[in-house]
């Protein structure tokens, strides 16, 4: 793995990391994927993958409206707001 | 016009579905609320909290890929796609990614050069985005209310040659997700939105040039425009001897132009994963059967038919059956005319398109808030065609239709108006006419044959509108040339 792509996962992910921080990652980033990597070893000819441990399909619900939470409540835990909206450092363009 | 080249676009469009509630919690989707009302802890992503599929989302969803000849996937799942974006809580959007639930489809569109199908690469289900808004304040303000509501996306094909077919594509879309009663379909309101991909390629290359994305096409018109400008833009920077870049462009309408986004925000690696908290989705072809066979007719179909059927010129049919009001309106109108002939059929069509329309564009009422039942229109109509009284009265009378609520034949029956076709009768007046008018008399036989109007309005005037227009003026004609 080297340090370019581990930046770019970094970026992708919004985290910051030093240089040195960058090369210790780097190593146990590459034992991890050789350590999955183990399974390319296995033949999986016509084994479909598998997205869900749970067999369960269309678990739905009815098209009801139910309770929602006030605004007071929905902005209570946010970091930053004024008295209807959240607030975040402006975001420029769209 | 630039022959050399021509355009290959393929359209993105999300609509949002008209749901009681959100895709995958219970909060309504009601659009104009407060801000932060409609919001739980499902949509504001907290932590711990597990999405629960709307029933209602896959069944409009595969609405539409009936209606669109698409193929119906037996088995499709959900997806995580990946971005950070302050309106965006739980930092991916589900989606649905390698296996969209309709797939394989086509809408038919009109164009001047006869019917062209446009192919459907897919529809798939996902949810909606909050709402950022950057000019309120000093900080970016950020509205869950739209956070978790219900949308497809339909791809197509990259089918479409020019900006006018792009807009009548989407139009038709447009009708169909209308039709369907799953969509409002409304570009300014957002619930209906429109990504464009654009590129050239000299006539006759098969290959692709490089496409650019256009966004923020948010009204019918501004569809064609943004693509007629970013087709042209694209030729002319060809032309120079410059190469197209794929970048996304966003339509500025004020200036009429499309500009380079700034591409910082976009890093287009949405690194997609299976949803692991929601169940996949397993059509079962009976209930696929039953939806089928509660999908009404479309509006080209209904347009098809009403041609058929009533004699319509193309014009007429497809304006009737833009909207079903309008067009279950117009049938019933037809329904209540004994003996409908294609003249009569022709005529409640045009009472609709002219006095109704108007009505309604100045009232920004529907059709069955006019003041004016299909059974008054086509009472209407049958008074004219059955001779009882001219066209002219019929306009004259069509007021006190709306104000009385009556019938014309109970009109026309309290204020005597019923068409006076008695030749003898008419002869009379013809006669009359002729008489007092001795210099116009002589102008005509020397030759101001166009005086004839002038007579026959003389004869109509004096018979207070009733007489028989056309008997008069046949009558007068051989009358004023019999004349020594």
């Amino acid at each position: 793995m080297t340090t370019a792509e581990l930046s770019r996962i970094a970026e992708l992910a919004r985290l910051r990391f030093s240089d040195d921080e960058l090369v210790a990652f780097g190593e146990q980033f590459e034992n991890i994927v050789a350590y999955v990597g183990a399974i390319n070893a296995v033949d999986m000819t016509g084994v479909e993958p598998m997205s869900h441990v749970n067999d369960a399909t269309n678990v739905m619900r009815a098209d009801v409206v139910g309770e929602c939470l006030t605004t007071e409540e929905a902005l209570s835990n946010a970091p930053k707001k004024n008295e209807a909206f959240f607030k975040v450092p402006k975001v420029l363009g769209s | 016009m630039h022959s050399a080249y021509e355009a290959v676009i393929g359209l993105e469009i999300h609509a949002q579905l008209k749901t009681a509630s959100k895709a995958f919690c219970a909060c309504p989707t009601t659009f104009g609320a407060q801000p932060n009302v409609n919001v739980c802890p499902i949509c504001l992503g907290h932590p711990g909290t597990l999405p629960v599929l709307n029933d209602n989302l896959v069944l409009f969803a595969v609405k539409m890929g009936l209606a669109t000849n698409c193929s119906i996937r037996e088995r499709s799942s959900f997806s995580r796609k990946n971005y950070f974006y302050p309106d965006l809580p739980k930092g991916y959007q589900i989606s649905q990614y390698a296996d969209p639930i309709c797939y394989d489809g086509h809408v038919e569109i009109e164009t001047n050069d006869g019917v062209k199908t446009i192919g459907i690469t897919r529809i798939h289900m996902e949810e909606d985005s909050g709402k950022s808004i950057h000019d309120l304040d000093i900080d970016t303000l950020v509205d869950l209310n739209r956070s978790g509501v219900p949308l497809i996306e339909i791809v197509s094909e990259p089918d479409l040659r020019s900006a006018h077919e792009a807009y009548q594509y989407l139009m038709q879309v447009r009708q169909i997700l209308v039709y369907l009663n799953i969509c409002d379909g409304n570009l300014e309101e957002g619930s209906l939105r429109c990504d464009a991909n654009v590129s050239i390629r000299p006539i006759g290359q098969q290959q692709f040039g490089t496409k650019t994305e256009v966004k923020n096409l948010n009204s019918f018109r501004n569809v064609e425009k943004a693509i007629a400008y970013e087709i042209e833009r694209q030729i002319a920077l060809v032309e120079s001897g410059g190469t197209v870049r794929q970048e996304t462009c966003m339509w500025d309408a004020a200036a009429q132009v499309t500009r380079v986004m700034r591409t910082k925000e976009m890093a287009h690696d949405y690194r997609y994963f299976p949803e692991p908290d929601l169940s996949h989705v397993v059509i079962d072809r009976d209930w696929l059967d039953d939806v089928l066979a509660t999908l009404p007719e479309l509006g080209l179909a209904k347009k098809r038919r009403f041609m058929a059927q009533y004699g319509l010129p193309a014009y007429d049919a497809s304006i009737l059956a833009d909207e079903t009001a309008v067009a279950d309106y117009y049938e019933e109108a037809c329904a209540s005319i004994p003996d409908l002939d294609h003249d009569a059929a022709k005529q409640i069509s045009n009472w609709i398109m002219t006095e109704l329309m108007r009505i309604m564009g100045e009232r920004k009422c529907g059709i069955r808030d006019t003041g004016c039942t299909p059974a008054q229109l086509a009472s209407l109509v049958h008074a004219v065609t059955s001779g009882t009284i001219s066209n002219k009265i019929a306009k004259d009378i069509f007021p006190e239709l709306l104000a009385t609520g009556d019938l014309a034949a109970d009109v026309i029956a309290r204020k005597g108006l019923t068409q006076n076709s008695d030749a003898g009768a008419l002869e009379e007046m013809v006669r009359a006419v002729i008489q007092a008018n001795p210099d116009n008399l002589t102008k005509y036989k020397d030759g101001k044959t166009n005086l004839l109007g002038f007579f026959v309005g003389q004869v109509i005037k004096a018979s207070g509108g009733t007489a028989n227009p056309s008997m008069v003026s046949e009558l007068m004609k051989s009358a004023l040339d019999a004349h020594e």
